[in-house]
Order: structure tokens, then sequence, then C-alpha cells
């Protein structure tokens, strides 16, 4: 469960943004909408634990993320948050296997390699296990990057503008992806999105207003 | 994590491997300048201190003292000159003398000085008779084992000898010496030597005031000689009686401690012989040859500067170029220090990749020097010096010292900056 309380952020250039408390049971979906410049990204990164709020507290599965060491923040992410950026910085010169491997041991997990072949089946790149990131597509390499994502089953996925650069097939795709994974392995997702498309797979949405 | 750390920054450093191909080679010369330098030093040392009898004083010709010293004990000199024996035993009979060991030189096979002299040169030099011989006679010769290995000399073989030190001198066609001996010695420089007695070298060039002699009658004095003491050979040699048998130096091992401050003084103002030191002569030598040495040691210091300066450039900017995958290591679980420790992974293997080329590249080419160009030895040896392990640590304090600050750089950043 995610519980957000009095949660406030202040910009350097002095903008400051005040997010409305909410909560978010294990497993659910939640699109966070709203124009540029609205926070949803900024509270993505808070989510994520890499940017400090000026104020308020987040819970996230009972621990309070900002009353956590930063090395204790880094190991709590690895374990119980994947994140999705929309560039989705896989590192080009690994293997799409040893990009998923890289993301166990930076976590301290030990999966079997059948497991890592099951999840790439699950997305369709089985066949590409041996392929450098750098040669694939970017749908082939947004699927690796939900592959390295889900491979330490954390609890949350926090996807940022997942669908922004694409067409409405691809959208559908990963839309449906992001479903499927959310009931097989009962991950929650937290996208940040201002892609109307995502109302249709994702009924539950939070829109954030400047 | 550790492990998956550094296995990543391996597969980073091979994809990466031709930007730091520069770095490395620079690493590398350094390493071989560094070692060539170290290797010369112990060249030295094994040639000319190691394993070499302690000889206090050399008495010769005036001229050179350095001259006589290379010329007398190492071998790698002309003579300044010779001396009569007859003076040259006056001194090795000073009670402040233990041991006075006469030579001569002037003679040599394929550029291999043959020496004479008598049995004290065995005892001085602590030759091992792998055969019974005594020392030899007229025309008869010791080699050392490795000497008779590369002459293809066994017991009974026969060789000419040549007038002068160099390979290209003159054969004295009349003079046959037959291999008596085959010995082994602690001390490289009689390793080097063909060992004959004093006769033989008067008799070598007393044949030479007398070149109408016949092959027979040469024969007949050879066979003759070898019953006569060294003192009636200049009759035998129908050589003026008047004339004084002549050394090329003496080699002095001194009774006492006191002879070091009088003897040679004595020598050098009271006689027309010259005496000098061995050991003021070769510090007087490395002196010279310090400098060079010394001017080799910057050189590395300068490259090894350059290493450092081009190697954390190169870190530098793989640093910036690969901000987003160090972030992504954090996001994923990675602390600073891993981070950190995986930026610092890439200096080292730049240094190690440059260790490991300049090692072997240094080893090669000495062993390349020393057995093909300077003939040394005839066995590719292996051999590594305790020294070499300052030189190659240091080398990878470098390494490590080139990617610190993009180490800190990578620790302190903000992961959020970084992806943004």
């Amino acid at each position: 469960m995610i519980q957000i309380r009095n949660l406030h952020h202040q910009y350097k250039n002095s903008k400051s943004i005040i997010y409305p408390d909410f909560n978010l049971q294990t497993g659910e979906i939640l699109v966070l909408k709203g124009d540029s410049g609205t926070g949803k990204s900024t509270l993505l990164y808070i989510l994520a634990g890499i940017l400090a709020p000026s104020s308020g507290n987040i819970l996230i599965n009972e621990h309070n993320l900002y009353a956590q060491t930063e090395s204790q923040r880094d190991i709590f992410r690895s374990k119980n948050i994947g994140v999705i950026f929309q560039q989705l910085y896989l590192i080009p010169y690994l293997t799409v296997y040893q990009n998923i491997k890289l993301a166990l041991d930076l976590a301290g997990n030990k999966v079997a390699d059948e497991e890592i072949f099951e999840i790439l089946k699950a997305l369709h790149i089985q066949d590409f296990i041996s392929n450098k990131a750098s040669t694939l597509s970017h749908g082939m390499q947004q699927r690796v990057a939900i592959a390295r994502a889900i491979i330490n089953k954390p609890t949350w996925i926090l996807a940022d503008e997942p669908t922004s650069s694409l067409d409405d097939k691809n959208t559908e795709s990963v839309c449906k992806l992001f479903q499927e994974i959310n009931q097989k392995y009962k991950i929650g997702f937290i996208i940040a999105s201002h892609d109307s498309r995502l109302k249709s797979y994702f009924p539950k949405q939070y829109i954030l207003a400047s | 994590m550790i492990v998956a750390l550094i296995k990543t920054a391996l597969l980073a450093f091979r994809n990466k491997f031709l930007d730091h191909v520069s770095n490395i080679f620079l690493f590398a010369m350094g390493i071989t300048v560094a070692l060539m330098t170290l290797f010369f030093y112990k060249a030295i040392e094994k040639n000319i201190f190691d394993s070499q009898p302690k000889i206090d004083l050399v008495i010769g010709a005036k001229g050179s003292p350095l001259q006589l010293v290379l010329a007398s004990v190492f071998h790698i000199e002309n003579p300044t000159g010779n001396i009569s024996k007859k003076t040259a035993d006056s001194i090795a009979n000073h009670p402040f003398v233990k041991r006075g060991v006469p030579i001569s030189i002037g003679d040599s096979y394929k550029g291999i000085r043959i020496v004479g002299s008598d049995t004290n040169f065995t005892n001085l030099y602590q030759l091992n008779l792998i055969n019974k011989s005594n020392f030899p006679q007229s025309f008869e010769a010791w080699v050392s084992n490795d000497l008779a290995e590369k002459l293809n000399f066994k017991l009974g073989s026969t060789f000419v000898s040549s007038h002068g030190l160099t390979e290209d001198a003159h054969q004295h066609d009349n003079n046959f010496y037959t291999i008596t001996g085959i010995f082994t010695s602690n001390s490289e420089i009689a390793n080097k030597l063909i060992i004959t007695n004093l006769s033989s070298v008067w008799e070598v060039h007393g044949n030479i005031e007398k070149e109408v002699e016949t092959e027979h009658e040469h024969e007949h004095e050879h066979e003759h000689h070898q019953e006569h003491s060294s003192s009636e050979v200049l009759e035998d040699l129908g050589l003026e009686s008047s004339k004084e048998l002549e050394i090329t130096a003496m080699l002095v091992q001194y009774a006492s401690p006191m002879a070091m401050f009088t003897l040679p003084k004595s020598i050098n103002n009271n006689t027309f012989l010259q005496a000098a030191s061995p050991v003021i002569e070769l510090n007087r030598l490395f002196g010279f040859i310090s400098s060079g040495a010394e001017a080799l040691k910057y050189f590395s210091y300068f490259i090894f500067l350059l290493a450092l300066i081009t190697t954390f450039i190169s870190i530098y900017n793989s640093v910036r170029q690969r901000k987003f995958e160090i972030a992504m290591m954090r996001i994923m679980g990675a602390g600073r220090w891993h981070v950190m420790f995986f930026v610092l992974i890439e200096g080292l293997l730049i240094s190690l990749c440059g260790i490991v080329l300049g090692f072997l590249g240094s080893h090669f080419s000495f062993l390349y020097i020393n057995t093909r160009l300077l003939n040394q030895t005839n066995d590719l040896e292996i051999f590594f010096y305790p020294e070499e392990i300052f030189i190659l640590i240091s080398a990878l304090v470098l390494g490590l010292l080139a990617s610190i600050i993009p180490g800190i750089v990578s620790y302190r950043a903000d992961v959020l900056k970084q992806i943004k």
C-alpha cells in the first residue's frame, strides 16, 4: 500500500507543488495525469526515493520512505520498486540477459535462469536474450526495460511517460502488457502520463492540476 | 553485488577498449622504461659486483686507472701496457699483500680473451674443475662449462689464437691450444675467459718476433716448455736474456686493511707502475652511468604522468558519457560507494593492461637484447626482481589515482540530475 500525506515539494525556482493525500492499494494501477509542469514526474521521483520532498510523508508498504537513510532507501527501492523511464536507460553494451541479471545482482536477489527466461517469454523477447540491448528496436528495448523492472518482483512499478513516443498499436501493446503483468505478478503500477489513450486501459486516474 | 559490478566494468571496458588503447600504451611504455632501467642496473650488478672475487688493487702500466681496471678485472678494455713481472712479483711478496695474481692478456679466440696466469688465478676465482687437471701448461687451456658449450669445445679440442682482442684479429697460425680443463665458477667474468699459463702468452709473442721458426721446432719447444718454470721461458724462447718477462697486470688482495692507505700511494709515487683501486674506479664509472640512468628514470616519470593525465581525461569523459548508466545502477540498488568502485575498476583495468603489456614487453626486450644482441646467454631464462613489484604497484596506484576524481564525481552525483 502507498500512503501520501501532506506532500509538498518546492523547486529551486521557488515554484511549489502541494499534492493531495491519497492511498493506493497493493496491486492497483493508477495513472497520474496532468499537463506539463503539474508535477507528475516529480511525484514519481519522490516515490522512487530519488527526490526528497520539501515536507510530508510517504509510506510504501508501511515504510516511511524518507525516514530512511539514503543507502536504506537504495536497498528498499531495489527490492520493492521498479522504475521504467521514458528513455529506458538500458546498458547498451550488455545483452538482454546481462541487463536483467544486473538488476537482480544489484538488488542482491537470486533467481534461476529459467525464471528470467520465463519472464522474457511472457514479454515475447525470449529470442533476443543474447542480443545486445543497443541492437534492439525501441519496442523491444521497452520490453527489456519492463523485464528489468519486474525481475525483482517489486510491489510497485513506476513508469514515466511509457507511451508518449508510441503509436496507437504499440501503446495498446504496452498497456496490455502492464495489465498482464499486473494480473500475473500482482504488481501495482503508477504511471505518469499526459497520454489520454491510457484512460481506456487504466480507468483509475489522478489528475494533477497546476 | 561486487562481482556483478566487476563483470559489468569488464564488459564496459571491453566495449570501450579502443578508446583506452593510447592510455594502455602510455602505461606500458612507462613500465617498460622503468623496468628496463632496473634490468640494466641489475645486469651491471650481476656482471660486475655479484660473485666477483674481492680484488683490492690492480697494478699495471701507467695510464688511465679506469682503463686498467676495466681491462684487467672486467676484461672489457684494452690494457694500458705491460709491466715487469719481477717488479710486480716483488709487490706481491709485500707483507701487506695476501695474494697477487699475475695476468697477461693480448690474444683472443673468436673475440673471447685468452688470459695467461698461474694457479693463484684458480684460487682467486674459485674455479672448480669438472675433470682432473693441473693448471694449464704451455698451449693448454681451460674454459668454463658455459663457454665450452658455446664454442663446442670438449676436452682435447684445439683452437688457434688470434693476436689482439677483437674477433677480426690476425691468427697465430702456428699456435694450437688444447683444451685440458673445463671448470665451473660463480664468477661471470671467469666464465667468459679462456685460461692458460703465462708461458703460453710469452711464447706466442716470442714467436711473433721469431716467425722464422719451423712448426716442428715449435712443437718440440712446446713439449719442452711443459717441464719448465716460467722463469726459464725467456731463454727457451731464444729471446735476449736481458729482456725482462712482462705481464699485463697484477691483481692484488690485501692482507691487512693498512695496505689500503699505504700501498697504492707508495706504488704510484715511487715506481713506474700504476696502482688502481677497482672500488674507486667503479664508483667513478657509475657516476657517469648513473646520470644516464637517472635521465631514463625521469623519462619514465614523465610518461607515467602523461598516462595519468590522459587516463584521467579518458575516464572522466567516459563517466560523463555513461551518466545514465551509472544513475540507473543507483536506481537498481547500487550505493554511492558501489558506483565509485565501478568507475575505479576502469582505471585499474587500464593500468593492469598497461602493466601486463609493459611487463612482458620489457622482459622480452631485455631477453632479446641479452641473447641476440649481446650474446650473453644461449637460453631464455625467466627472471623477476623483487623491485619490479614496487614499479608495478606504483603503476596500479597511478591507474587508481587517474580514476579517483571521476570516481568521486560518480559518488557525489545526484541521480535525478543525471537522468533528467
